[in-house]
């Protein structure tokens, strides 16, 4: 025989052991959330998403940089080399921002344009988005300064050349059309039904109902977060959001895994169903938070080493993998033993074991 | 199974594993030959956002219309075209959008150069057919008699004639369309038997037409369509012309990644430095069992890169890195929950073997049920969304069924084989019995008392055994 003390208990004992009532303090557990989303719905009525280049299209101009003879004290650039691509750059958010704009995209590129005879010349291609309700009209006029003082920058002579230093300007419409995003809403809404039909069968319906409320939650989450903390969204966010709803679902689907074998060992013949709910979140306890982390440490690793448009994709994941271990701990459990018609399974046994009886005699 | 036969079975999967490794990672001269062999890894198609491509600016353009609305309506229904063509072609990440007014703006990754482009979309220019030899293509609006546009073409399809053995070309027709085909090769089988097809100011197309044909498709086969590259070829020239505006090259260029170049570097140390991490926390939390769960995870990248390569409509961006990741963290959620459940197995009293069986046995059902409901869901994406969101549904497809395979199989496998090897020492495998964490002894009594944390913990003279 031997002896452990209360600080010898393991993390896993610790939460079994633990008398905390994870049903009984549901309330409480969905105020944090209901504020979140109200602050959510708030903003996107006011001020909505902070849509990028994928939704709002914006303007392109490609600046021609290693042109020769033009003029001759115009800098050739090589944007092979580190440094000369950042001034370029340097030099172009210059221009944009005496306009309030900024880049969204820079790409180095070797062009030919057939208008003007150039092979293989170099250039930056840069994206932006246009001034917020702006008329074509304004758009127009802002573009046309900008080219005249690009073409300024990079040596030219703004007032006639600006056709060749550059290239390729204009606006360009939303590479993501409201036809992806629809279909990708449609998507997830038809995904959303048939996992409340495959849930409501594997197990019953209000776990089923549970499970597609708790993906809801997460959903409205990380959509909220990305409200209020103003972080650009581009077609992307549609993926992040279903790589939420299908990494979610797997924490909520073992606890209802755990519940369902519970309810059906008769261990809990005749306890309230937040008995078995409690117990069901405890022994699966260690499980979550092991999951939950393993694949926070990933995904967090991405955002905190990744550059800044690999963050804004993958923020809104790790907010979403939080929501998804918040509400199947805290919220899913609960609601089921809310709504649980104990009993069901059990007169099915007593039926089952009558009909044995008969089947004896 | 034997202690011998385990370590057999070891050796050779690691030497097999090290192998795939070699294969996916590495890339390296062939000796004695000039082939260069190329790791899986690298051969995984890159979006345009990882690597970059090519893009070309086209300038639409309606002969014999001046007017606005309908240039906007040819110029809209032109860039659809080209996005279906484009992803028919296995370039699910390509973009097209409108630039300015008139002009069509086409980025497509993972080339190296504008030739490439052409090859796939062609070089798009009007197209009509008719039985006229001399067709003015300039004139066409003044034109009176039978004549069929690229607008009426609805698909055009390379196919396999399985009764004469060859490759041609399919061409449906919309009911038009089909109309005037009927009466077209009606006419045609009467006279001359030829028909023309007109692509840009190229010289017609000759194709001979024995009897009317109705049903609003038509094959072609024959004269240079000799095989399968033929046949693409002539079928990407007609596609070129189904355009509804006709389009002229303005300029074509190489362009670099969007997300910069160093972001794809930034993302591989991410995800190598969190997959190390990860191992790390399995070995303490699960010790061997961890280690089996790691060299069923390195097994399962490596399955990952290859298929990530291998299968058409893949290309990598960064979401599909992202669901890669979802898809890790899936399959190590598969491990955890197999652990867990051993553990618990083995806290009310099994022993090891059974335990295992128990504990695999009892995840199967919520490992199954998780996966299935994620693969629910990419595949209702694949089918409803459009190009990119269909590529990034395809790798989380193809991750997802390959972590269900890397711990309801893989796992399973290795454990067996470990068994023989340590089916005494608990504490290799992190597992100890504690009446708290016990599933089968007496449960509903367990919940209601066992809430003193300073109850004594019984351990039988059994397991103190087992310890030594």
């Amino acid at each position: 025989m031997k002896k452990f003390k209360k600080s010898r208990l393991s993390f896993d004992e610790k939460i079994a052991s633990s008398k905390f009532d994870y049903c009984k303090n549901l309330k409480w557990f969905l105020i944090a959330p209901a504020v979140i989303i109200l602050v959510g719905i708030i903003l996107l009525c006011t001020v909505g998403f902070n849509l990028g280049m994928d939704f709002t299209g914006g303007s392109i101009m490609t600046v021609y940089s290693n042109h020769g003879g033009e003029i001759s004290d115009a800098k050739v650039y090589d944007t092979s080399k580190e440094g000369d691509y950042k001034e370029i750059q340097n030099k172009i958010n210059e221009v944009l921002a005496s306009h309030g704009l900024h880049a969204s995209v820079y790409q180095t590129t070797t062009m030919t344009i057939n208008e003007l005879d150039v092979y293989d010349g170099q250039g930056v291609v840069v994206k932006y988005q246009n001034a917020d309700g702006a008329s074509s009209r304004e758009i127009e006029l802002t573009n046309a300064e900008i080219r005249q003082e690009l073409a300024e920058a990079f040596g030219y002579d703004g007032n006639v050349n600006t056709i060749k230093a550059i290239a390729s300007s204009g606006t360009v419409t939303a590479s993501a059309s409201s036809e992806l995003i629809m279909n990708a809403f449609i998507a997830m809404i038809v995904a959303l039904a048939l996992i409340l039909i495959y849930v409501a069968i594997r197990f019953e319906f209000t776990s089923g109902l549970a499970t597609i409320l708790a993906l809801f939650h997460d959903l409205l989450i990380t959509a909220s977060c990305v409200l209020i903390f103003r972080i650009t969204i581009n077609a992307s966010f549609i993926a992040a959001l279903v790589t939420i709803l299908g990494y979610s679902i797997n924490n909520t689907i073992v606890i209802f895994d755990r519940i369902r074998e519970n309810d059906r060992s008769g261990k809990y013949e005749k306890m309230p169903n937040s008995v078995i709910a409690n117990s069901s979140v405890k022994e699966t306890m260690t499980r979550s938070v092991f999951t939950t982390l393993t694949t926070f440490v990933t995904i967090g690793l991405v955002a905190i080493i990744g550059v800044a448009d690999i963050r804004d994709f993958a923020i809104p994941i790790v907010v979403g993998i939080l929501a998804g271990f918040y509400s199947s701990v805290f919220i899913t459990p609960g609601l089921w033993a809310i709504a649980y018609k104990p009993g069901k399974r059990r007169k099915k046994k007593e039926k089952s074991s009558k009909d044995n009886q008969k089947a004896v005699v | 199974m034997s202690k011998k036969r385990s370590i057999w079975k070891f050796s050779l999967l690691g030497v097999l594993v090290v192998i795939g490794l070699v294969l996916t990672f590495a890339s390296f001269p062939v000796a004695g030959t000039y082939f260069n062999y190329n790791g899986f890894i690298n051969s995984i198609p890159l979006g345009l956002d990882l690597s970059g491509g090519v893009s070309a600016v086209y300038e639409a353009s309606l002969s014999g219309t001046s007017n606005t609305k309908d240039l906007n309506g040819a110029v809209e229904s032109t860039i659809s075209r080209l996005e279906n063509m484009l992803y028919d072609e296995g370039f699910s990440e390509a973009t097209v959008v409108r630039q300015g007014e008139r002009r069509i703006r086409i980025e497509v990754p993972n080339l190296t150069d504008t030739s490439e482009l052409f090859d796939i979309i062609g070089k798009p220019a009007s197209l009509y057919i008719t039985l006229d030899k001399n067709l003015n293509v300039n004139k066409v609006s003044e034109y009176e008699g039978d004549i069929l546009s690229g607008a009426n073409i609805t698909a055009v399809n390379v196919q396999y004639n399985n009764q004469d053995k060859v490759y041609g070309v399919s061409v449906d027709f919309d009911n038009d369309g089909g109309q005037t085909f009927t009466n077209m090769t009606d006419k045609a089988a009467q006279g001359d038997k030829k028909i023309y097809v007109y692509i840009g100011n190229d010289d017609p197309l000759e194709l001979t037409c024995e009897s009317k044909i109705t049903g609003g498709s038509t094959f072609i086969s024959g004269g240079s369509i000799a095989d399968y590259d033929s046949a693409k070829e002539y079928a990407t020239r007609l596609m070129s012309g189904t355009f509804s505006a006709s389009l002229e090259l303005i300029d074509n260029s190489v362009v670099s990644a969007t997300l910069g170049k160093d972001a794809l570097l930034y993302g591989l140390i991410a995800a190598g430095v969190a997959i190390f991490i990860v191992m790390v926390i399995m070995y303490l939390r699960y010790g061997h069992f961890g280690l089996l769960a790691n060299l069923s995870l390195v097994i399962y990248i490596i399955l990952t890169v290859f298929f990530l390569q291998a299968i058409p409509f893949v290309q990598l961006t960064l979401p599909g890195i992202a669901g890669i990741i979802l898809s890790i963290g899936m399959a190590v959620d598969g491990n955890i929950i197999i652990f867990e459940r051993i553990k618990d197995e083995y806290a009310s009293g099994k022993k090891i073997p059974l335990a295992v069986k128990n504990g695999f046995k009892k995840a199967f059902w919520p490992i199954f049920d998780s996966n299935i409901t994620t693969i629910f869901a990419s595949i209702i994406l694949y089918i409803l969304g459009t190009a990119s969101i269909k590529g990034f549904a395809l790798t989380l497809l193809i991750g997802v069924v390959l972590s269900m395979f890397s711990t309801l199989v893989v796992t399973r496998f290795l454990a067996k084989w470990y068994l023989p090897l340590n089916s005494t020492n608990a504490k290799r495998l992190r597992l100890k019995r504690s009446k708290y964490l016990a599933q089968e002894v007496e449960g509903a009594e367990i919940v209601g008392e066992v809430s003193a944390p300073e109850a004594e913990i019984v351990v039988s003279e059994e397991v103190t055994n087992e310890k030594v």
